[in-house]
């Protein structure tokens, strides 16, 4: 009995001191070692991974049906970034009809980079990529796919990889717009990886499902402009000050291989109006 | 010279596990990357190895993991290894043998108090909505118990140090 208390304790301490080493940023050049060889160890697991996922969508390819309905959800995708950044653009026209330039699309500095692992996590929606500090990635840098389709931001960084927490995990919070008349602003937030909402839509603001969300370019390092996703229901209680829309995101989060990270934003895909 | 030996394979062995349990089991389709993976072959190296290297060996496998985790720094060392000395001190004092029964109570003791571990620590830093978690945390149990059962009949079936019993 004595004998298993020490070991307890003898545990404890060592769990303690390292925590301590770590806080104190001592463990940081082994963290970095280890990381990179878990990095470069993940990629080959990741492929198995993939492969195995790709059988599973390889098995639907055969049938005819299966593959008209997904080559009509990519161009439903594309349609959907056109039809935004073609309303975005109308809006613009009409208010600034004299100004000449006007930009039709984003510009940023951008870094590719590969999906080498997801959550270890319960409680987070979190996925490992193959770039970190040394490609020039910071904290909150957001993390796209396709023609601007948010996925996430980058909230930690190691020196060869960095952990990006995707929209759906419970702690993401970004700036958001509806583009809707009023183009109603608020808070997209994800829900333990089950679903993402809208939250803060002042209630008297007509929101429909199928209205575009995009964000608003208030959350820090966020360009404005991005698509998260299209408004699926509508909660709206009387009584509350503002309303809430449950999302369907334009990217499916479960599947991403390859995605794109924006280290510096010079223009946003929405500019805003000069004088406001 | 043994001891720097056994040290470098517990490390490379670590490191092969996080990597699979990054890399491969949290990218399958769902609900079959809810497999703990780290948890089954810790719980396997338990009953069928037996050695107090095990725990030592959690402790860097869990550091590994925190390294790519979201929740403060500590949560998986602390949990996973307290959860696996206890596991440990439970079977050499109590599941003394090597059956399914054995190794059936103890990955659902070793699972139920790792994740009440978790929780608990987790509960200081961040809102958690129970339910979705415990519906998480079910197929978790489920997956992991079904996936130590088939590798202890495996281990039986071809080794000949080990043979399979129900008690």
């Amino acid at each position: 009995m004595v004998s298993k208390k020490k070991t307890f304790i003898a545990i404890l301490v060592i769990i303690i001191f390292t925590i301590f080493l770590h806080s104190a940023g001592w463990l940081k050049p082994i963290e970095n070692g280890f990381s990179t060889l878990l990095q470069l160890g993940s990629k080959p697991f990741t492929s198995v991974g993939t492969f195995f996922d790709s059988r599973e969508v390889g098995k639907l390819d055969k049938q005819t049906l299966v593959e008209s309905v997904k080559n009509l959800e990519q161009e439903l995708e594309n349609n959907l970034v056109d039809k935004t950044r073609l309303t975005l653009l109308e809006d613009e026209n009409t208010e600034l009809k004299s100004q000449l330039e006007f930009l039709s699309s984003g510009q940023y500095t951008h870094v590719g980079a590969e999906v080498i692992g997801r959550t270890v996590d319960p409680l987070g929606t979190t996925i490992v990529i193959d770039k970190g500090e040394l490609h020039g990635l910071f904290q909150n840098n957001p993390v796209i796919i396709g023609k601007g389709i948010l996925i996430g931001k980058v909230v930690s960084t190691e020196k060869h990889s960095a952990i990006v927490k995707l929209i759906n995990d419970n702690t993401s919070r970004v700036g958001a717009m509806i583009l809707n008349g009023e183009k109603s602003i608020g808070l997209v937030e994800g829900g333990y990886g089950l679903g993402v909402h809208m939250n803060f839509i002042p209630q008297n603001e007509v929101v429909s499902p199928g209205d575009t969300i995009v964000t608003s370019g208030l959350t820090e390092g966020m360009p404005r402009g991005l698509v998260i996703g299209v408004v699926e229901v509508i909660e709206k209680q009387p009584h509350e000050p503002f309303q809430q829309a449950v999302l369907n995101p334009t990217a499916d989060l479960s599947h991403l291989s390859v995605v794109s990270i924006i280290t510096h934003i010079t223009r946003d895909v929405i500019p805003y109006e000069e004088d406001s | 010279m043994k001891k720097i030996l056994d040290s470098i394979l517990i490390l490379l062995f670590a490191l092969f596990l996080t990597m699979a349990h990054i890399g491969l089991f949290n990218i399958l389709p769902t609900p079959l990357n809810t497999l703990n993976i780290t948890f089954l072959v810790l719980i396997l190296l338990i009953v069928f190895n037996g050695s107090g290297k095990i725990v030592w060996f959690s402790f860097i496998l869990h550091f590994f993991m925190d390294i790519y985790s979201i929740s403060p720094f500590g949560v998986y060392i602390i949990s996973g290894t307290l959860s696996i000395l206890f596991l440990y001190w439970l079977h050499k004092g109590f599941f003394t043998n090597q059956s399914l029964l054995s190794v059936f109570a103890i990955t659902l003791t070793g699972l139920v108090i790792f994740r009440i571990l978790y929780i608990v620590l987790m509960s200081f830093v961040a809102d958690i909505l129970i339910y979705n978690l415990f519906i998480k945390f079910a197929w978790e149990l489920l997956f992991t118990m079904l996936g130590t059962i088939i590798s202890y009949f495996l281990i039986t079936t071809f080794s000949k140090k080990f043979t399979s019993s129900f008690l």
